[in-house]
């Protein structure tokens, strides 16, 4: 076998251990920002700075008041579950179900919200979320407010 | 293989043997020199196909051509290249084409493998699934987000 031969084999060798290491299921790192929207007075916390041209526009121009009460960051291992505390009092839960890779490359992650108070199961939803996007979960009562959870989780690739 | 086949093989890919060489060379080549004769053609092809791609749009040949003039012009000895030096410029020149070949199809890999780049960050999301107790939900779009695209909203109007 010429040398040429045996350096392109090695080569495919260690190409498709790269694959299988690329294959495997990372870890998520997820962000939850907690915002309070309050119709008195008016104003956006400067804490809030990526998600201020969202609450700019509909559904939220009813609202004048946004405060960032709280940022979690969760490290979420594939089909693990995180849970953490709403400030309305209502347990809330984030399941890495499963990264997704579509065929164009773009990373994908499919995950489940669950909000439940007492026990008591209120929100159940399963979405897939491109990698680094944003989904929104609004209108849950916070006293004469509203709250905003915004979520986005990157996964090293 | 010896290095005397060894060369006499890069020459004769190179299509440096001369007629009789040649004939000779073809009538006891094994199926290992088809083989390295075959990935070397692969190599080449691979090579040029980048090479060109990437220099499509530069106009090098101005500037190549006004140097060769130049260079004729101030250097009228013709340089002569016996078979002792061209020898290992040919030993050079196999390594140095394996050894791009090997940096071509590594970055290739690279590339396509890892994917390194950062491709824009979108908010698409599509809701499979949507439960909820003692509230309505209703799916929004908020269209034009910052990034381009658009962004869900998850929207729960609690029941009194």
């Amino acid at each position: 076998m010429s040398r040429v031969t045996r350096g392109s084999l090695v080569f495919l060798a260690l190409a498709s251990l790269t694959r299988v290491a690329v294959a495997e299921e990372p870890t998520a790192q997820c962000s939850v920002r907690i915002i309070q929207g309050s119709k008195e007075g008016q104003g956006i916390d400067p804490k809030i700075t990526r998600l201020r041209p969202y609450l700019e526009k509909d559904p939220f121009t009813a609202w004048k008041n946004f405060t960032m009460l709280e940022q979690k960051e969760l490290t979420v291992p594939p089909n693990s579950t995180e849970k953490f505390s709403l400030p309305n009092g209502k347990e809330a839960s984030l399941t890495y179900v499963e990264h997704v890779l579509r065929h164009d490359g773009k990373h994908r992650l499919r995950l489940r919200l669950e909000v439940e108070k007492g026990g008591k199961k209120q929100l159940n939803t399963t979405f897939v979320l491109d990698e680094g996007g944003i989904v929104l979960q609004a209108g849950q009562a916070h006293h004469a407010m509203m709250l905003i959870l915004a979520f986005s989780c990157e996964i090293p690739h | 293989m010896g290095k005397a086949e060894d060369d006499k093989l890069q020459r004769y890919f190179d299509g440096e043997l001369d007629a009789e060489e040649r004939a000779r060379f073809e009538a006891s080549m094994t199926d290992d020199d088809r083989e390295r004769l075959a990935a070397l053609a692969e190599m080449r092809v691979l090579l040029s196909g980048t090479l060109e791609a990437e220099s499509a749009e530069v106009d090098i040949w101005s500037g190549v051509q006004a140097q060769l003039a130049k260079e004729k012009a101030s250097a009228p000895t013709p340089i002569v290249r016996t078979p002792a030096v061209l020898r290992p410029l040919r030993r050079r020149r196999m390594v140095a084409g394996t050894t791009a070949g090997v940096m071509f199809a590594a970055a290739a890999a690279f590339l396509f493998v890892l994917r390194p780049w950062h491709a824009p960050i979108t908010n698409g999301c599509d809701i499979e699934s949507l439960e909820v107790e003692g509230a309505v939900a209703t799916v929004m779009t908020q269209a034009d987000a910052p990034n381009g695209g658009d962004t869900t909203i998850i929207w729960t109007t609690e029941e009194e």
